[in-house]
């Protein structure tokens, strides 16, 4: 598979009283087609990665370092009037609350053609495809004349994906798109994500905290913490052979209802992103921290051609913490 | 469901609030006869999606709001539709609640400390003076905030939200409660902090012969702290009996579905063909007999005109569902077949 979208040495500083860096020289690379999943807790940075790709920052975010190759463009280098023929087209968001996306005063129908006559799609053409993007998802084109209300939370969050879908883009961002909604819902809307991802092949780029989730439907998968990726590989590697101490600790803080075994967690929170512990970041919650630790910044070690992770047990041919 | 004594009986409790206008009075049925017993020393849950009323059973044994059907009885004594004050003091003193948001269950203006004695001072536990520093603090070390003199003298938003959390249920316990109810306790916590709070929970039913009441939309928690479950949907009880039986042998469709629904670590709820369908109902408009027959991949004619009856399956373990109860759904299935051949049609089968 191609490389679609290559995130290299990305940091976003948000300016204010003091300045935060929220993420910190962050390499990614999203392929063609694949769902790449980035996991991590409330405040690791992962929301604030999928603002700098689609250049949603605010005025105090700012893109302070790095590259984000996506087709060609440095889409950290290029200005809003550059970025907006891409928006929709080539890349699409769908956000956790569907509620607050859709505007609650316009028929749902208004919303799925405004992004595709913004495009330049006659209005006829735009609503006719309107219907069939509903009904690509399972929503009875007769909602195009409903308003947001009318719907149920899993309705809306299907019509943000028809949204998202209209002009066929290469990636979808998907922050958190079904945390929200209840296990069923969430079930439904999943596989048809994965169908139509299987019908129009583009790559998505998953955000949540909830790892099994991610397990289940992610090809590759990305763990964050305190605004630096700790560890990058397929699915399977992250799930059977987890090399960082971190990603450990997460996947022993997710219950099973199939078996019953005893969990731990992670003693200790997150730091403060305001300032964060220096050498390794997750050292004063690290249960096998090394001297080391707490003054050097771990580098990262590639595992396997595929799975690399920045822990300082994996160095010199260390096996980290297996 | 066990040997223990039994804490807490709640028969066919029901809450219908009055929605819309004067117009249009459309009453919503959150919650109809649900019964069931927590013994002492287990921790009971009930799992449901939003709005199966899950919430609302524990507010009204809380009674922070009034049943319009039904009768809670705690160690034996009936709190029937009003309560006088005293009553209610009584129940409260041994029945305590804690919340989803462990932010908004925090006065911002109050210290730690201000909050633990609150509820000492409120039951008349506060009289020994000198004795009530000592209480709070071994109430912030029992929930795991040690040593409690770094904590009692904070405000909450010194604290993380774990630490707030153990705050709220460092309150809950220092008078001394028997049952802690705890709606959705650990949704609003990150990951990586929401394990402690159950294994809290865990612990304190451990050591203290603490009886919890659970209400959670996530099933791996409830199977993770439970002994026994209880399913709700559309404001019923569906399915209950101990968590083993329950996850392993589940009886009814809407259990079997939910449990199919689950992402899981050892499971992949996408590996299979068949997708789940629709929507649970509106409570306003609930389908008639068995409210989950539009969603049933199981339907049978008799469900949707007949309620289904409660059946035990042994252990304590019971459903709702005509498949568990075929002689009565027959029963039923014939009456529904003589009226309708006493119609101008007569139905096959």
């Amino acid at each position: 598979m191609t490389v679609l979208c290559d995130i290299r040495n990305l940091s976003v500083t948000y300016h204010g009283d003091v300045d935060v860096k929220a993420v910190q020289d962050v390499n990614l690379t999203i392929r063609r087609g694949e769902i790449f999943g980035l996991a991590g807790e409330s405040g690791c940075g992962k929301s604030t990665i999928v603002l700098a790709l689609t250049r949603l920052l605010d005025r105090d975010g700012e893109i302070s370092g790095g590259e984000i190759l996506f087709d060609g463009q440095d889409l950290a280098r290029l200005s809003d009037a550059g970025m907006r023929p891409l928006r929709w087209s080539k890349i699409s968001l769908v956000t956790q609350s569907a509620m607050s996306s859709l505007n609650p005063v316009l028929t749902i129908g208004e919303q799925i053609c405004d992004g595709m006559v913004a495009h330049g799609v006659t209005a006829r053409e735009a609503w006719s495809r309107a219907g069939e993007l509903l009904r690509l998802v399972e929503v009875d084109p007769g909602r195009l004349r409903s308003y947001p209300h009318e719907l149920s939370g899993g309705m809306r969050q299907r019509v943000m994906i028809a949204m998202a879908l209209a002009l066929r883009p290469q990636l979808i961002v998907m922050d958190e798109p079904t945390t929200a909604l209840d296990v069923v819902v969430q079930q439904q809307i999943i596989r048809k994500v994965k169908e139509l991802q299987r019908e129009f092949d583009f790559a998505v780029l998953f955000i949540t905290h909830d790892m099994s989730l991610l397990l289940a439907i992610a090809d590759r998968i990305a763990i964050m913490y305190a605004g630096e990726i700790v560890e990058v590989g397929v699915a399977a590697e992250i799930r059977d052979a987890p090399r960082h101490p971190y990603t450990k600790g997460l996947l022993q803080s997710f219950p099973s209802v199939f078996e019953k075994r005893e969990l731990i967690g992670i003693p200790g929170s997150p730091p403060s992103m305001v300032s964060p512990p220096t050498g390794c970041r997750f050292a004063p919650r690290c249960p096998v921290r090394l001297d080391e630790c707490a003054s050097v910044a771990p580098p990262t070690v590639d595992v396997s051609p595929t799975h690399r992770a920045a822990c300082h047990l994996l160095g010199e041919g260390g096996q980290g913490c297996v | 469901m066990s040997e223990e004594p039994i804490l807490l009986e709640v028969e066919g409790l029901g809450k219908v609030f009055a929605a819309g206008n004067a117009l249009n009075r459309r009453p919503v049925h959150a919650v109809a006869d649900v019964s069931f017993r927590i013994a002492r020393g287990r921790v009971t849950v009930i799992v449901g999606e939003s709005g199966s009323g899950k919430s609302t059973v524990a507010r009204l044994i809380a009674r922070l709001i009034e049943p319009t059907a039904g009768v809670v009885r705690f160690q034996g004594e009936a709190y029937v539709a009003k309560v006088r004050r005293r009553e209610l003091s009584r129940l409260r003193r041994r029945v305590q609640m804690i919340f989803q948001d462990p932010f908004g269950s925090l006065n911002p203006h109050h210290s730690v400390g201000y909050h633990l004695v609150r509820p000492l001072k409120n039951y008349g536990k506060a009289r020994a003076g000198a004795g009530v520093r000592g209480r709070v603090l071994q109430a912030l070390e029992a929930v795991g905030l040690t040593p409690g003199e770094d904590y009692i003298d904070k405000y909450p938003h010194e604290l993380s939200g774990g630490q707030r959390q153990r705050v709220v249920i460092a309150r809950a316990l220092i008078v001394e409660p028997l049952l802690l109810l705890a709606d959705e306790p650990t949704s609003m916590l990150d990951v990586s902090i929401r394990m402690g709070i159950l294994n809290l929970m865990r612990q304190l039913r451990r050591d203290r012969g603490l009886s919890f009441l659970f209400i959670t939309h996530d099933l791996a928690s409830a199977r993770y702290v439970g002994d026994d479950l209880l399913v709700m949907y559309a404001g019923q009880l569906v399915e209950g009996g101990p968590a083993d039986d329950v996850v392993e042998r589940p009886a009814h469709p809407y259990t079997r579905l939910l449990l199919s629904a689950v992402p899981d670590v050892v499971h992949n709820p996408f590996a299979s063909d068949r997708a789940p369908t629709g929507e649970p109902p509106n409570l306003a408009q609930l389908p008639t007999g068995c409210h989950f027959h539009p969603r049933c991949p199981q339907v049978m004619e008799v469900c949707k005109r007949v309620a289904p009856r409660r059946v035990e399956l042994g252990g304590g373990h019971f459903a709702a569902c005509h498949l568990n109860d075929m002689d009565y759904a027959a029963r039923q299935d014939g009456t529904i077949a003589q009226e309708a051949g006493n119609g101008a049609s007569r139905r096959k089968g």
